[in-house]
């Protein structure tokens, strides 16, 4: 069977069309019927794709049109390509996305904007699936820009409220600035390689014909023209994906609903700057010093968001700063890499993270829309199912054999130690220490949070005893396919140390370490396998200290934890964690204020006094004035109008006579 | 001087010859019912004409398959793609015309032949017009076409604004007619007696001021019958006068057919770059005028007189361009220009003739709301001003892209920058009647008669026509290069 | 036999008469009189430019008495139609006075 690529994003903009145009007519049962049924649809295809790929080892194509065309300068053609990384992400797109529609079904029941809701949603996945098949960076970012576009609908989904709407206006701005930057690494790519083909921009050939040339770049001096696309390209994806310093969005834009927190800045949307990475491997290869840069950037981000992670009362808000922390270490094993294990990471990333926010949204939920845990506790009774699930998220994001987060997080800190102790590098080694520490702090606030929503004394308003039911139906069904997912899924590349064959990675053809292709095989296995070992029980025992710190802090007895929030020192910490760092202030006072301030200096000078005053009123007084003369003119008596036009002739002709003897005196 | 007449020169006249044919046809048609039934709509003179149109356009491409390029009739007349296309555009009005006329006239109680008769009529003088190469056959063509307008201009004789009107255009028209008589006569003198447009480019008298000035005298007859500043005073009295069928039949043909001949006639005479000074001089004015005053109307045969004289200035610009040395490529924008700006018109008259049947309405508050009690009429209209205005997708959008990006190329930048100008301006007047129609509540009052088939096919075609030159142009450029290429041999 | 200038000179005496009246004279019926003036003051021109070209290149065809037929032809189809109008507007206005007719303005 034929299989044309064109379906897979096809269908949930079709089902987007009949949802956002009759979706008011046709009644909310069609509603879900043709909004989830077309995502699923989606996934066999996909299914069906990937499994062309598995057996037959053919990558799809789907030729297209020619899109931007200029013949011999710029030929842009609109064509989809699967290759392995795309398949896997279509499954998971279409996969978890289906997952987390049907969930909405639930979810949503009630609402007002329901059909439009279920629009946004199918659009999403269109745009994300145009972003993952483009078969060019410039078709890419056409997704990329529509998944933005979704985002902010989502995010300012209950409009009615200020708040949610300046949210939504913040990713935007925020990723704006990043957009910018992957625009002109687009339009450098353009420039320097004459395509935008994802086979030419991954061509060994081409890219080490470029690796030469050189641009000059105001502040940064003579920069080669591979690294610089390469930065430009991270700068966009540290929008998209929440990385500093554009990582503030992402919080904020909890304000959604909880499914759509689940789907787009969970599981899909904000990797798609690591996808971007690991598409472009070859590329990104090529620019090591830009590598170094990521991989900092990637340990910081995972840090700092840690950090702030800890503080948090509401609960979204704590599942959205470890999002950010573990895109962190997706970034970090891209800088090391390891981009066979970040992609990995992004896979069971979306399904354990996925799990968690659906879990947070079944307790929202039941709570009647309270987010905040302090207002919580002692759920486990009242929600059995959902505390399960939620702990299986929790033990699989903290790196519990064998969960799926054990295997890729496994993965990545290996790399991390590979490069920073096997190979020597300094910055890798130090980068690596600050992962290392996150996975510990992982485990912590994350058993934290589960304590503060699940365990202990319930802290559950007055008002709302006895109205706390598990929701049931597709709620539960979503809650148990992905906590399957999220036990299962580390075996999808399981390493070869642990008798596993890397299936993922092989599959995919990415590296899995900067040792892999570089200085390679320098090492024997038995040194890699002893190492591979090491690294592993060390961050299981990081990750299990914090699991048992956090119990102890957690559990029965509050004494360290009082002690320690008491002190001085820890005061500090809470309220510098509590206040995410002060770094939306930060951006207030250093860009946000100064340019308000400019453009409402600018808006009264320029728009009011100049444009609307001056040059509109002003000329159009004018025309007014004019144009009213000339009507009075036309008095309407004969002998005027026949005066006109004997005055006319004589000037004319008067006119002319100088003239001609102008050209007779010269 | 040979006395016989050849294929070629029956083939030249053919279109002429039909739709004189047919012009008589009509008033015999008519003899003897006219008295009573002034009331009927009289379908079977707008079959006559339509038939008559559609066999003297049919004729059109007769022409084309001859090879007679020469002059025909001892040099009076020519057969090229130029003169070929100038007669499309006036034969296509008049058909259109011919069709609204019928329900129009019957509506105001004075439906007789003569009107139809008179459309015939003129449109065969036009088409001759646009084919005449000596001063004689121009001077004749452009009177006996005068003439047919002025009578229809005055058409409902009992109406003191129709007769104010049409004597206004009479006395001015003849006085113009007294200039540019006078011009052919310098002219003639000038070149050592040559009447004929080849002889004159031939001749050694072009140095002569007497050449210069009767050039200029010329050039101010025709700039009287396009509506160039200030020739001009006449338009929006008669515009306002005139039944709208022969405002929009005018509008259209008069000024087209015109230019077709200006543009000929300069294009052999030359007239130097001081007659370019002239023109451009002219067309600034009229631009600014025109758009200018329109601004206020609120009549809107009125602000589509004062619309027409800032359109008359826009189609100078590429004759000031050609006059300067550029010759064929700039004045190739005039053919395609003149189709856009009658399917355009055309259009606009027919939904003006819809709501002003039955009364005499013409105020931009009576369009309130049309759109909702006639979608399609709203729809041409809103289509035709936007057009007017020069907006993208449509045709008076690459009209004047072509007219202004060829200025700017050959470095006429003011002249463009008034063009550009003058566009803004426009956008005002054009967008009024396009709220009132959306935007706004139909008047309680308001009562429309169902407007007939004619003015609905008419305005339907015409505004179809208007977006199918916006979005495919290119055929259409090309013949208007060709045509013009044609000229200069 | 006059010269040529002299000939020219009439025709531009009778052409200014001709103007004059247009525009200063408000008889409806003298501003038709005069426009025929001015007509027929080009006619002289156009005929004595004829008679002296008759010997030069594009001598042999009279385009010039030719022309000049032609247009004693339409000034009689135009004074035609002015006469017509003028009845039109004794009906109607009851003036023959050109300053009477300016309902149409702005």
């Amino acid at each position: 069977m034929d299989i044309n690529l064109l379906w897979i994003p096809l269908l949930p903009f079709l089902g987007f069309l009949i949802t956002g145009m009759l979706g008011k007519k046709i009644g909310n049962k069609s509603v879900n019927a043709i909004a989830c049924g077309l995502p699923i649809l989606s996934f066999v295809i996909s299914y069906a794709a990937w499994s062309r790929l598995v057996y037959e080892g053919t990558e799809l194509h789907w030729s297209g049109f020619p899109w931007i065309w200029i013949e011999g300068l710029v030929e842009i053609p609109f064509a989809l390509h699967l290759d392995g990384i795309a398949a896997v992400m279509c499954m998971v797109i279409t996969g978890v996305g289906s997952l987390i529609h049907l969930y909405s079904i639930g979810y949503m029941k009630g609402d007002p904007g329901y059909h439009r809701y279920f629009a946004y949603l199918n659009l999403f996945t269109t745009f994300m699936l145009i972003l993952v098949l483009g078969d060019n960076l410039l078709l890419m970012f056409i997704g990329w820009e529509g998944v933005g576009l979704c985002s902010y609908l989502l995010i300012g989904f209950w409009y009615e409220e200020d708040a949610n709407c300046a949210a939504g206006k913040k990713a935007f701005i925020m990723n704006r600035v990043g957009d910018f930057a992957f625009l002109l690494g687009i339009f450098l790519c353009l420039a320097h390689f004459g395509s935008l083909d994802m086979s030419t921009l991954t061509d060994a050939t081409a890219i080490s014909a470029l690796s030469a040339e050189t641009l000059s770049v105001p502040l940064l001096g003579s920069v080669s023209v591979i690294s610089m696309i390469v930065l430009l390209l991270f700068i966009g994806a540290t929008g998209k994906s929440a990385q500093i310093p554009l990582y503030v969005w992402l919080p904020d834009a909890m304000a959604g609903p909880t499914p759509v927190s689940a789907l787009i800045h969970a599981a899909t949307m904000v990797t798609s700057g690591v996808y971007l990475c690991c598409r472009l491997m070859p590329l990104f290869e090529a620019a090591p010093a830009i590598l170094a840069i990521i991989a900092g950037i990637g340990a910081c981000t995972a840090l700092l968001a840690a950090l702030i992670a800890f503080g948090q009362n509401d609960i979204k808000k704590v599942l959205a700063y470890s999002t950010v922390s573990q895109l962190g270490y997706m970034f970090f094993a891209i800088g090391v890499g390891a981009f066979s294990a970040a992609f990995f990471h992004v896979v069971t990333h979306a399904f354990f993270k996925a799990l968690l926010f659906l879990g947070s949204g079944s307790v929202i939920h039941a709570m009647h829309h309270e987010q905040d845990m302090r207002k919580m506790g002692g759920l486990r009774k009242q929600l059995p199912f959902t505390h399960l699930t939620f702990l299986i998220g929790t033990l699989a994001i903290a790196g519990v054999p064998p969960l799926a987060g054990f295997f890729s997080k496994d993965e990545i800190l290996f790399a991390g130690y590979q490069q920073g102790f096997l190979m020597g590098v300094d910055s890798a080694a130090l980068f690596w220490g600050i992962s290392f520490l996150t996975a510990g702090m992982t485990a912590f606030y994350m058993i934290r949070c589960v304590a503060l929503t699940f365990w202990g004394e319930s802290r559950v308003d007055s008002s709302l005893e006895g109205k706390v039911h598990e929701p049931g139906g597709w709620i539960g069904f979503a809650l148990f396919m992905l906590a399957v997912a999220s036990i299962l899924g580390g075996f999808l590349n399981v390493p070869e140390f642990l008798g596993g064959h890397a299936t993922l990675g092989h599959f995919t053809g990415l590296h899995s370490s900067a040792a892999a292709h570089g200085a390679a095989a320098s090492f024997s296995p038995e040194v890699l396998h002893a190492a591979e070992w090491k690294s592993m029980f060390l961050s299981l025992a990081v990750a299990g200290s914090g699991l048992l710190l956090a119990f102890y802090c957690y559990g029965k007895g509050h004494s360290l934890r009082k002690r320690f929030t008491e002190s001085g020192v820890g005061r500090w910490l809470c309220r510098l964690s509590q206040r995410k760092f002060y770094v939306d202030e930060f951006y207030a006072t250093v860009f946000v204020r100064p340019f308000e301030t400019m453009s409402h200096l600018l808006f009264i000078l320029i728009d009011r006094i100049l444009i609307d005053g001056i040059l509109v009123s002003g000329s159009a007084l004018l025309t007014r004035g004019l144009g009213n003369w000339f009507r009075k003119m036309q008095t309407g008596f004969i002998p005027g109008y026949l005066l006109t036009f004997g005055c006319g002739v004589l000037l004319l002709v008067y006119m002319m006579l100088s003239l001609i003897q102008q050209g007779g005196a010269q | 001087m040979e006395l016989t007449i050849s294929g070629a020169e029956i083939l030249a006249i053919l279109p002429a010859a039909i739709l004189v044919v047919t012009g008589l046809v009509q008033l015999f048609a008519d003899l003897g019912r006219s008295a009573e039934d002034k009331h009927s709509e009289k379908t079977h003179l707008a079959m006559i004409g339509v038939t008559g149109f559609l066999l003297a356009f049919a004729a059109l491409f007769v022409q084309g398959s001859g090879a007679s390029a020469g002059e025909l009739y001892a040099g009076a007349m020519t057969d090229d793609l130029f003169g070929r296309m100038g007669a499309g555009v006036v034969i296509m009005t008049g058909l259109f015309s011919t069709l609204m006329a019928g329900s129009y006239l019957a509506s105001r109680g004075s439906n007789s032949a003569e009107f139809t008769a008179l459309i015939s009529f003129g449109a065969g003088s036009m088409a001759l017009l646009c084919q005449a190469t000596n001063l004689i056959s121009i001077f004749v063509a452009i009177e006996t076409l005068s003439l047919a307008v002025y009578v229809m201009a005055g058409y409902f004789k009992d109406e003191r604004a129709a007769s104010e009107g049409a004597f206004k255009y009479f006395v001015l028209g003849a006085f113009s007619s007294g200039f540019l008589l006078l011009g052919m006569a310098f002219i003639y003198g000038a070149t050592g007696g040559s009447v004929a447009l080849t002889d004159i480019a031939a001749s050694n008298g072009q140095q002569d001021t007497l050449f210069s000035v009767g050039t200029l005298l010329v050039l101010i007859g025709f700039a009287f019958k396009v509506g160039a500043v200030p020739f001009h005073s006449w338009v929006p009295d008669v515009y306002q006068g005139a039944p709208v069928v022969a405002v929009g039949w005018m509008a259209v043909a008069v000024k087209a057919s015109s230019l077709f001949c200006l543009c000929r006639f300069l294009l052999f005479t030359g007239g130097g770059n001081d007659l370019a000074q002239l023109l451009a001089a002219i067309s600034v004015v009229t631009i600014l005028l025109g758009n200018l005053a329109a601004l206020n109307q609120q009549s809107l045969k009125r602000m589509m007189a004062y619309s027409g004289i800032a359109h008359t200035g826009y189609l100078l610009i590429p004759l000031v361009v050609a006059l300067s040395g550029d010759g064929s490529s700039s004045a190739a924008s005039i053919p395609f220009y003149m189709f856009a700006y009658a399917a355009t018109t055309l259009a606009a008259f027919g939904v003006l003739a819809a709501i002003s049947v039955g009364s005499d309405r013409d105020q931009v508050h009576d369009l309130d709301g049309l759109a909702k009690n006639r979608p399609l009429l709203a729809l041409g209209f809103t289509v035709a001003l936007l057009s007017l205005a020069g907006i993208p997708l449509t045709a008076g959008f690459i009209g004047k892209l072509l007219i202004l990006s060829n200025a700017i190329q050959q470095g006429f930048l003011l002249l463009a920058l008034v063009g550009i100008i003058g566009s803004l301006i426009s956008v005002y007047y054009y967008l009024r009647p396009v709220v009132s129609m959306w935007f706004r509540e139909p008047k309680s009052s308001f009562e429309l008669v169902p407007a007939s088939w004619g003015i609905t096919f008419t305005v339907a075609l015409c505004g179809f026509a208007t977006i199918c030159f916006g979005l495919f142009p290119d055929w259409l450029i090309d013949l208007s290069k060709r045509s013009v290429e044609a000229i200069l041999g | 036999m006059f010269s040529l200038p002299a000939l020219l000179y009439l025709s531009a005496f009778l052409f200014s008469v001709g103007t004059y009246g247009v525009l200063a004279r408000r008889n409806i019926l003298v501003v038709l009189m005069s426009l025929e003036l001015m007509l027929n003051a080009v006619n002289i021109a156009l005929v004595s430019f004829g008679r002296v070209h008759a010997l030069t290149a594009f001598a042999g065809e009279h385009s010039g008495q030719i022309f000049t037929l032609m247009v004693l032809a339409v000034a009689a189809a135009e004074a035609a139609i002015g006469l017509s109008l003028l009845l039109v507007i004794w009906r109607r206005w009851n003036t023959i006075d050109l300053r009477q007719l300016c309902r149409l303005n702005g």
